[in-house]
């Protein structure tokens, strides 16, 4: 019964009409989706040094060599925006799945971690609706409707191996798809006009790859007393060529027409990762982490845009360790964390950045001790309401279910 | 356990149920969006300079299937009725008929008039022949009449007219003739009448036509007599009927005609190529502007034209069932064509446009539409497209 209620409810996701960012997102490949599993959305989203237990990074696959239990990580999330102008706001919200991850050791002695995943890279959201009134008799009023919808995803299938010195080294083969829906529709009020749309569509695919370098515990090598679990962490994610299939076509009500139709490559441009994290008095898990993407790289169809910019992230975090005592009650073993972050996002208008702050707040609730639910949430404010733009302010809730169980493990006789 | 399940449904139900929330969407964020920007345009034939020719067109059809039959003569145009008539005989009258031993007596015919096309109180006569030659409702035509045979005695008696009823007498021996042919086609011909309008007259009236729903379709009421036995009354019905429309009109190149019956179509094109793959037709309205003095329209027609894709420029063809209505309103007609624009632009080729009157094989209506070239530019043939296009 509750497995039918998961599904029902998973799939009247999709059915849902909504959007979860702004106009922004119609440039490059949109919002940009640093983090999959739902505690590092809770620490600032980056988390590239941060060797962990119970869930698998997707942004450093070096972090996979400690894996004692096979993960799987169902995550989805809600996300509410209330966009402003200089003269109106509009509020909107959307769920989306985030995705799935699984992973498994393959030799703990080795540091061999394997996993897998699908999980999204980057998402396109937006709406926007202006009413015309013509004194022509023959158009009389109507609604010009842009709406924007997808993004690129990614599927994941990677390893860690521990390498000399007690350094881990992680590596993962990407597969990215997308699909990029660019709709433009006019919708007359009068009963004899026919509505127009126009749909420009890319589809690209293509591969990938993210390596990670994770270093050994660097408290001993640096000597320091009451700090713990030192780390140091990169990884590249690199892009081949997407091949990219563009479709445009025009829809009135009667007739379907593709005007033009185009095969050419998206250019992503590398993105690189950098993170620090330690535990101070074996309690407080600190985190701090840069990530920046050339986006002023990205091209489609060879054309780069003057809309986009080369983007960082800045992001620290802190966390709450549990007391992991068999006497610890629910509320001692449960995980806080809170994380800051600042973004200079790849949108530019009329030579504005457009930046993002961010507070991002969460738990880890255990379900028993090695299943966990974790919430984290996150308030970002970006842009400004100058020159015509937006400012937005998001609220987004994320979810996931994380389960450690013993399968496909080995053990010795 | 059930605790933890229930928490995590709790927490999917809430996720999901947030999203109601949403406002509808507004115009926040469209300045941001001009890289996908559609404009509704206008195009005007009147105002965009574009090129339109247009002129008339005679094309002589077959009017058997129209349910009115005209007969007259006004100004330039001359309306003959083709009749051929059966009975349905009981086997004594036909037993009579073989043995030569019934008499007719009478012959009454009466025609109901449901048009007039010229003065209702203007002159009109007509003289009945009897044809000779072959003749088929479904194929004759104004071209078959000058080869159509008939015999140049009249046959026609006392003729009355009334608002509504026009009665004639028709002589007995084409009528006995006819009663023959019913029982035994070797016996006597029956080809039927030809009613030919007499010179002096100077209207053309309609007549309701052959119609197996309608009881007032031409019928003559044939009064008989079996010699020391009995007097009958039998009912001759109308087997086959047509009506064709000898005539020409004056062309006037400031002009496009469109006439019923005789028949006129009009011809009209427009040079769309400014508009190029890629542009949604919204709407696209023709505009045709009626001459009300130089038009010529009965008492009774159907105030409408249809215009039809020329799909072919041999001999003008037209797909006949995607017709596009223009309606009266004033002195214009006007209908929506966006259809017939969508198939221009989606790479079919222009011939133009067929325009015909509403009903073209009923009445004798001349539709006189201000043409291409009318002097008065506002008034030329007008076509308005309200279409989308991409940046």
């Amino acid at each position: 019964m509750i497995k039918k209620i998961l599904v029902l409810l998973i799939a009247s996701i999709s059915f849902i009409n909504a959007q979860s960012s702004s106009a922004y997102t119609r440039y490059g490949i949109g919002d940009l989706k640093y983090s999959f599993s739902t505690r590092y959305q809770g620490l600032g989203q980056l988390g590239v040094s941060l060797q962990d237990k119970y869930h698998i990074s997707s942004i450093n696959p070096a972090a996979w060599s400690n894996f004692d239990r096979t993960k799987i990580e169902f995550a989805m999330s809600y996300n509410g925006v209330i966009i402003n102008s200089s003269n109106d706001k509009f509020f909107s919200a959307e769920t989306e799945v985030e995705g799935i991850n699984f992973g498994f050791p393959i030799s703990t002695d080795l540091g061999i971690g394997f996993a897998a995943g699908l999980v999204p890279f980057s998402r396109v959201s937006y709406q926007s609706k202006q009413n015309f009134s013509s004194p022509d008799s023959l158009i009389y009023n109507y609604d010009l409707i842009f709406e924007g919808k997808g993004g690129l995803s990614k599927i994941f299938v990677g390893s860690s191996v521990k390498i000399p010195f007690d350094w881990s080294l992680g590596a993962t083969f990407d597969y990215y798809f997308g699909n990029f829906k660019y709709l433009s529709a006019i919708s007359f009020n009068n009963q004899t006009n026919f509505s127009s749309e126009y749909n420009l569509i890319y589809k690209p695919t293509g591969f990938g790859a993210t390596l990670g370098i994770l270093s050994p515990d660097l408290t001993t090598t640096f000597g320091f007393d009451n700090i713990s679990n030192l780390f140091f962490g990169a990884s590249v994610n690199y892009f081949s060529k997407l091949k990219t299939d563009s479709v445009v076509t025009s829809i009135s009500s009667v007739l379907l027409d593709t005007i033009a139709f185009y095969s050419d490559y998206m250019t992503i441009p590398t993105k690189y990762n950098f993170g620090l994290s330690f535990i101070l008095s074996q309690r407080y898990l600190f985190t701090f982490d840069y990530s920046l993407q050339n986006f002023s790289e990205f091209k489609v169809f060879s054309k780069s845009s003057d809309n986009l910019q080369n983007s960082y992230k800045i992001s620290t975090g802190f966390e709450l360790q549990a007391l992991n005592e068999l006497s610890s009650k629910f509320w001692e073993r449960v995980l806080w964390r809170i994380g800051l972050s600042f973004e200079k996002t790849p949108y530019k208008f009329s030579g504005i950045g457009i930046n993002q702050y961010s507070f991002f707040g969460g738990v880890s609730l255990p379900i028993n001790p090695d299943n966990l639910i974790d919430i984290s949430f996150q308030y970002s404010k970006r842009g400004t309401t100058e020159k015509s733009l937006l400012k937005e302010d998001f609220i987004r809730l994320n979810l996931s279910l994380v389960f450690n169980e013993l399968w496909f493990l080995r053990f010795d006789k | 356990m059930k605790s933890k399940k229930l928490l995590i449904i709790s927490f999917l139900v809430l996720f999901v149920s947030l999203v109601s929330c949403s406002d509808s969407p507004s115009d926040v964020g469209s300045d941001l969006l001009g890289i996908d920007l559609i404009n509704v345009k206008k195009l005007d034939s009147n105002l965009d300079s574009i090129k339109q020719s247009s002129n008339s067109v005679k094309k002589i059809i077959p009017l058997g299937a129209s349910p009115r039959l005209l007969l007259g003569k006004k100004d330039d145009y001359t309306a003959y009725t083709l009749i051929s008539f059966t009975f349905t005989l009981p086997d004594s009258i036909k037993r009579a008929i073989k043995n030569d031993s019934l008499e007719v007596l009478e012959a009454k015919g009466e025609m109901n008039i449901d048009y007039f096309f010229g003065d209702k109180n203007a002159p009109f006569d007509f003289s009945i022949f009897e044809i000779e030659s072959f003749w088929n409702s479904a194929s004759f035509t104004a071209d078959s009449f000058a080869a159509l045979s008939y015999s140049q005695t009249d046959l026609s008696l006392n003729k009355t007219e009334t608002d509504s009823v026009f009665y004639f007498t028709i002589s007995n021996n084409i009528v006995k003739n006819w009663l023959k042919n019913e029982v035994d086609t070797s016996l006597a011909r029956n080809r039927g009448v030809l009613l030919s309008p007499k010179p002096l007259s100077n209207k053309i009236i309609g007549f309701i036509a052959f119609d197996p729903d309608e009881s007032k379709d031409t019928r003559i009421n044939v009064v008989v007599r079996k010699p020391g036995a009995y007097i009958d009354t039998l009912l001759a019905y109308v087997l086959s009927d047509v009506s064709v429309v000898i005539g020409n009109n004056q062309i006037d190149s400031n002009y496009i005609t469109i006439q019923s019956s005789l028949t006129y179509n009009g011809f009209l094109s427009f040079d769309l190529s400014s508009l190029s793959k890629g542009t949604i037709v919204n709407y696209a309205q023709l505009t045709l502007t009626l001459d009300t003095l130089k038009s010529k329209l009965g008492d009774n027609y159907f105030n409408q034209l249809n215009a039809y894709i020329i799909t072919s420029t041999d001999s003008l063809k037209i797909n006949e069932s995607n017709v596009y209505p223009l309606k009266r309103v004033g002195d214009k007609f006007i209908g929506d064509i966006s259809g017939m624009v969508r198939y221009w632009i989606s790479n079919n080729p222009n011939y133009g446009i067929l325009i015909k009157a509403g009903k073209e094989i009923i009445g004798l209506e001349k539709f006189m539409i201000k043409g291409s070239s009318y002097p008065v530019y506002s008034d030329r043939p007008k076509l308005e497209i309200i279409y989308t296009k991409r940046n």
